[in-house]
């Protein structure tokens, strides 16, 4: 059905409850909250493990329960597995911006974390094809490369605070293997049982979790720090 | 295709995955996260826009571009519509829990909150039957009325904060009609033939209601004088 000239004037009043929404937000963000630099960033750490929580909930549902695994009932299934994958990135995307502000200091104009989200919000809003989909948010992923070259850099910059940023190093490359080992193309590459890899992926993430937590623990929510 | 004993397995250990993310969050922001009474109210306040614009986003590309406002549609669609429910609701929720906290203090064991969260995972995760799902998320929304009846008793019990506690009331009643003009029941009863209308006339009437609601929220929670 096409679209009447009344709702073209009605989607621009929504565009504009849209943007006095995130306006709203934003001014309180911004403008209203009084937090510290170290605040922010503890805020970002619990938002990054609250959107691996979320999009890993949705993923078990998705992966087991809707596609039960079979590649072809991904392209079925491709929006709420756009949706899984959007929070994984949205948690992802709050640690480049801890690494990249850690680095850089804002210097770069946070070039990393806007590649990322340009490259995201392409890959998951624009594109149709679950194929390219795939392939777009793989590329994405290629940004979050800076996060582990981030860590070495801190931990040859900064020998105080060294043992625990390779201790999240340590952490984070643990998570990402496991997160790599269920990618499509690894999956394709490996043949093989996909229920295994599944298994093994898990068993993988959860020590990779625990040992970033820690880390990330002493580094921005201890005290003595 | 039956899921395998190997897949109960993976499940077991991915719904380890998921509980050990969120439980690491969870204390990260209970136990380690510093923050006084009212910044956690202002964080909530943000998040309620927050969650409302990213919701109303998705409803407006899924009501316009996707189901063309044709109700039959929205059976198809109604993942994307879950969704954007979800975001929607979620800013409610964070309204709620505000009021909730505002009133009882906590010793009411947030049962309003709780309850609402309950029939808002029910309705968007577990009911399949799109016209189910709505029924129950309106019943969701049957929490919320808790919202203005908390406004009313904290004007009457706060003098003090009265004239912006009225002011937010007044908000939020002229943004919930702006929502319920929308809803499935009253399209329903005012014919489809309108629908059209009623989601312009909702836009119109939701704007203001958000200004106010936020001129209201300034006031009492992010000025230093209150």
């Amino acid at each position: 059905m096409a679209l009447l000239p009344l709702d073209w004037i009605a989607i621009v009043v929504w565009i504009g409850v849209v943007v006095i929404s995130f306006g709203i937000s934003l001014a309180l963000f911004l403008k209203r909250l009084k937090f510290t630099e170290k605040t922010k960033i503890q805020l970002a750490f619990c938002f990054f493990f609250l959107c691996l929580g979320i999009g890993r909930a949705i993923l078990v549902y998705a992966d087991y329960f809707i596609t039960e695994l079979i590649v072809v009932e991904y392209f079925n299934n491709q929006l709420i597995w756009k949706i899984a994958n959007f929070f994984v990135i949205v948690g992802l995307a709050f640690l480049i911006l801890v690494s990249e502000y850690a680095v850089f200091k804002g210097k770069d104009y946070y070039v990393f974390t806007i590649g990322y989200a340009i490259v995201i919000i392409i890959a998951i809003f624009f594109i149709q094809d679950f194929y390219t989909v795939q392939n777009f948010t793989s590329a994405a992923v290629g940004f979050a490369a800076f996060i582990p070259i981030s860590y070495i850099y801190l931990a040859i910059k900064f020998p105080m605070v060294r043992r625990n940023v390779i201790l999240l190093l340590g952490g984070f490359l643990i998570f990402g293997a496991g997160l790599l080992l269920i990618s499509a193309g690894l999956v394709n590459l490996l043949g093989g049982d996909v229920h295994l890899i599944y298994l093994l992926s898990a068993i993988v993430q959860i020590p990779g979790i625990l040992i970033m937590a820690i880390a990330i623990k002493w580094l921005y929510f201890s005290e003595e720090k | 295709m039956e899921l395998i004993p190997l897949d109960w397995v993976a499940i077991g250990f991915w719904i380890g995955v998921v509980v050990v993310t969120f439980g690491i969050s969870f204390i990260f922001f209970k136990k380690h996260l510093k923050f006084t009474e009212k910044t956690k109210n202002q964080l909530a306040f943000c998040l309620v826009f927050l969650a409302l614009a990213i919701g109303r986003a998705i409803l407006v590309y899924s009501d316009y571009f996707l189901t063309g406002l044709n109700l039959e549609a929205y059976e198809t669609f109604q993942m994307i519509w879950k969704v954007a429910t979800l975001f929607e609701m979620m800013g409610l929720g964070f309204l709620i829990i505000v009021s909730e906290y505002a009133v009882f203090k906590g010793k009411d064991y947030y049962v309003f909150i709780i309850g609402y969260t309950i029939v808002v995972i029910i309705s968007i995760f577990i009911i399949q039957d799109f016209f189910l799902a709505q029924t129950v998320s309106v019943a969701a929304i049957g929490f919320a009325a808790f919202l203005p009846i908390s406004y009313i008793y904290l004007a009457i019990k706060l003098p003090m904060a009265r004239r912006n506690v009225i002011m937010l009331l007044i908000g939020f009643i002229i943004f919930g009609f702006g929502l319920l003009l929308i809803s499935a029941g009253i399209v329903s009863l005012l014919g489809q033939e309108n629908i059209h209308l009623l989601y312009l006339i909702s836009a119109i009437v939701q704007i203001p209601g958000l200004l106010i609601m936020a001129i209201s929220i300034n006031r009492m929670y992010f000025t230093e004088k209150v």
